[in-house]
Order: structure tokens, then C-alpha cells, then sequence
């Protein structure tokens, strides 16, 4: 087991230490709420689901114990102790039907510790992203109208944040259900960058074989158009932009295009100052 | 990848060959010291991130990304590493010497 696995337990650890916060329901008569609370009240499974966190985290720190004496006495690789996921994943995942926002993060989450089954019931996955868009949208809203909330739940949860997410159980949900979810995701989201980050999100994912389709590059070329064309003074709109370029100007058989550029030493040079020489380009970095 | 291209500009310093870099690096010092160290003695076009204006106008979104030119311009191979990467550059500057 390497350390990625550890990963979203110590992202649950860190989650547990902010006060868990509903956003202001906006429709909520002012007269109700008692005055300077603008805060819903917790979420009712709140105490629930720290039962389970405890347990969990009990169970990991075991695990993480089991672990190192199995290395340390040498054990073969294949015969290291299990993470303990699988055997909380109906106490998570039955907290995020009835809509417990960090247990649904925990199923979405979870992903390789899960073992070979991954997430058993894509059901409970559907439910989970669903929660997460809930606050991805109100994140995307808020920021348009520059209302939002630095403590509040969505405040975590960008519509990035949320696509990532997605993009991670894309093999639990199947190529239909995925491509409804990223054009969900373009159609409500308000934000122009939002927007165009579910196209390139969704061309990305049309590309791979998990998508279904028997010929995606067509596809793909037209969302990258689109992009090109109506969202250009986004990232994903200059990423696209990129693509498309590489697909229609980069190919083997083509004459290369010039580009001027500034080196290390700030001396700028143009590809051209090459011609007549065969040339390796190689865009590289140490990290 | 650097060692094995450190070898190919070393063998070919004679011919008309040149290997360019787009370091996409973010800190340039932190480049400069491990360059040095590490004998990188060709042109890198700077970029600041995998996200540098070039990078991104080419839409290269894996590293390393390495196109083989030939001497009229035209894209020969790309992906290429090691040593085809080595035979691909010979059979090009061959057939310049040939004069096709």
C-alpha cells in the first residue's frame, strides 16, 4: 500500500477540524431564525457520522500499526494487511444517502482502498456527486455575485473540485451516466470558467475509452471548436484552443510552425533560427 | 533523459543538429542549479510552468513531449525516446547528407 492511499483520510482528519456549516438558506423568512444566527443548524447526522469517523480513524491507525510490522518483518508486498475501507463503506455510504456532506466525500474518496470492487453501489456515488454539485453550484453562484462565504461548506467545493471528483468514479458510473453529469454541470453552473471547464472536462473524458464512443475524435475536435470560439478568454478556452492547434498543425508529415520564445538567459530566439539543421524539441522539466 | 540526451548533443556537436528545451520548470534558479549539475548544456526556452504560453499554444499535456524536425521543416516523429530517438536523428541527418 503506498502513502497515496492514506490520502483521504488525513483530507477527512483535516475536514473534521472545520466546524461543519450549512449555507444561509436564502429563502428562509428572517423573522424564523433567531437574531445573528445566520447559520442553519448542524446537519442532524452530524453525531453519527462522528461515531463512524472515530471508529474509522481508529481502524486506521490499526491498519497503519499492522502495516509497518508487516514491512519492517519483511512480508511480501502482496501480503500486507488491507486499509480497513471496506468494511465502513456501508456506515459511510448510508450517511450520504440521507445527504451528510463529508460522508459523501469520504465515498468519493475512498476509490482504490475500496479494493478490487471499488465503490460496490454506484447508486450511493450518484447521490454523493450529487451533494457535492449542490455546494459546487452554490460556490459558483455565490462567487459570481462576490457573496461568498470563506466558511461555508461550498466555499470548499469549487465546480473544479466537484469535476475532479467526477472524474474519478467515471468507471463506477458507466459512459452514459458521466456524459449527463458533465453537461449537467455545463448547463447550470453560472461562471463563465465553470462552463468552459465542463467542456474541456467532458471532451478529456469523450477521449477515453471508458466514454464508449467508437470514434471520439470528431466529437472531441468539435467541443474543442466550441471552446476555441465562445470561451477563448478562459483557461480551458487557451487549452482547447492548444488542442486543436496540435491536432491540425502539429502532426508527423507537417511542416512545423514557428514560434518565438525567450530562453533561460532572457535571450529571445525563434524555432526558425534553426531551419536547415534537424532539430530535437523536447518540452521537459526536472519538478 | 537528461544523461542519455547529454550523449546525443555530445556525439552530434560536429553535425547539423540542435536539441532546444522547453523547460517548463517553475523556479529558474532552481533549474540554473540543477542544469549545471546535471550538464545541460543546450538551448531551453524558458516557460515557468506546464502551463507557459508555449505549452499551452501547442497543447502538449504530457512530458516530456519531443518532436523530431527534419531539415526542411517538417515534422519527422514524435515520442520518440532513447535509442530511437538516437536512430531517428541519424537516419535524418543522413538523409540531409544525402541530399534529399
Amino acid at each position: 500500500m503506498n502513502t497515496a492511499a492514506l490520502k483521504p483520510v488525513w483530507m477527512l482528519s483535516a475536514l473534521l477540524l472545520v466546524p461543519l456549516q450549512s449555507p444561509p438558506a436564502p429563502s428562509a423568512p428572517s423573522g424564523i431564525a433567531p437574531a445573528g444566527a445566520a447559520q442553519q443548524p448542524a446537519d442532524p447526522l452530524d453525531a453519527r457520522y462522528a461515531e463512524v469517523q472515530r471508529d474509522f480513524n481508529q481502524a486506521m491507525a490499526q491498519w497503519q500499526k499492522a502495516l509497518d510490522e508487516a514491512r519492517k518483518a519483511g512480508v511480501e508486498r502482496k501480503d500486507w494487511p488491507l486499509p480497513p475501507h471496506p468494511q465502513f463503506w456501508e456506515r459511510y455510504a448510508e450517511l450520504a444517502r440521507g445527504g451528510h456532506l463529508p460522508a459523501s466525500i469520504w465515498c468519493l474518496s475512498a476509490g482504490s482502498n475500496l479494493g478490487e470492487k471499488r465503490a460496490p453501489d454506484a447508486s450511493v456515488i450518484d447521490l454523493a456527486l450529487a451533494r457535492v454539485w449542490r455546494e459546487a453550484l452554490i460556490h459558483d453562484q455565490a462567487q459570481l455575485a462576490g457573496t461568498l462565504d470563506a466558511n461555508s461548506a461550498a466555499a470548499r467545493y469549487p465546480v473544479k473540485e466537484y469535476l475532479r471528483l467526477l472524474r474519478s468514479q467515471t468507471m463506477v458510473l458507466g459512459g452514459e451516466r458521466t456524459l449527463a453529469l458533465y453537461e449537467q454541470c455545463f448547463e447550470q453552473s453560472v461562471q463563465k470558467p465553470s462552463k468552459a471547464l465542463a467542456l474541456l472536462s467532458k471532451a478529456s473524458f469523450i477521449g477515453t475509452q471508458e466514454s464508449g464512443f467508437a470514434d471520439p475524435m470528431p466529437v472531441v475536435m468539435e467541443i474543442y471548436r466550441e471552446l476555441a470560439e465562445h470561451y477563448g478568454d478562459t483557461e480551458s478556452g487557451q487549452r482547447a484552443k492548444g488542442r486543436l492547434f496540435r491536432h491540425e498543425r502539429l502532426q508527423v508529415g507537417m511542416q512545423v510552425p514557428d514560434y518565438e520564445s525567450e530562453d533561460v538567459e532572457g535571450v529571445r530566439f525563434k524555432l526558425s533560427d534553426y531551419s536547415g539543421k534537424v532539430i530535437v524539441l523536447d518540452f521537459w522539466g526536472f519538478w | 533523459m537528461i544523461p542519455h540526451e547529454k550523449t546525443l548533443v555530445e556525439r552530434l556537436k560536429n553535425k547539423p543538429f540542435a536539441l532546444i528545451g522547453v523547460n517548463t520548470d517553475k523556479s529558474k534558479d532552481e533549474y540554473r542549479k540543477k542544469a549545471a549539475e546535471m550538464g545541460v548544456s543546450w538551448r531551453s526556452s524558458w516557460q515557468g510552468s506546464t502551463s507557459g504560453p508555449w505549452p499551452l499554444a501547442w497543447g502538449v499535456s504530457s512530458y516530456p513531449t519531443i518532436y523530431v524536425i527534419d531539415h526542411k521543416g517538417v515534422i519527422r516523429f514524435e515520442g520518440l525516446r532513447g535509442e530511437r530517438l538516437d536512430a531517428a536523428v541519424d537516419q535524418l541527418l543522413a538523409e540531409m547528407e544525402a541530399g534529399r
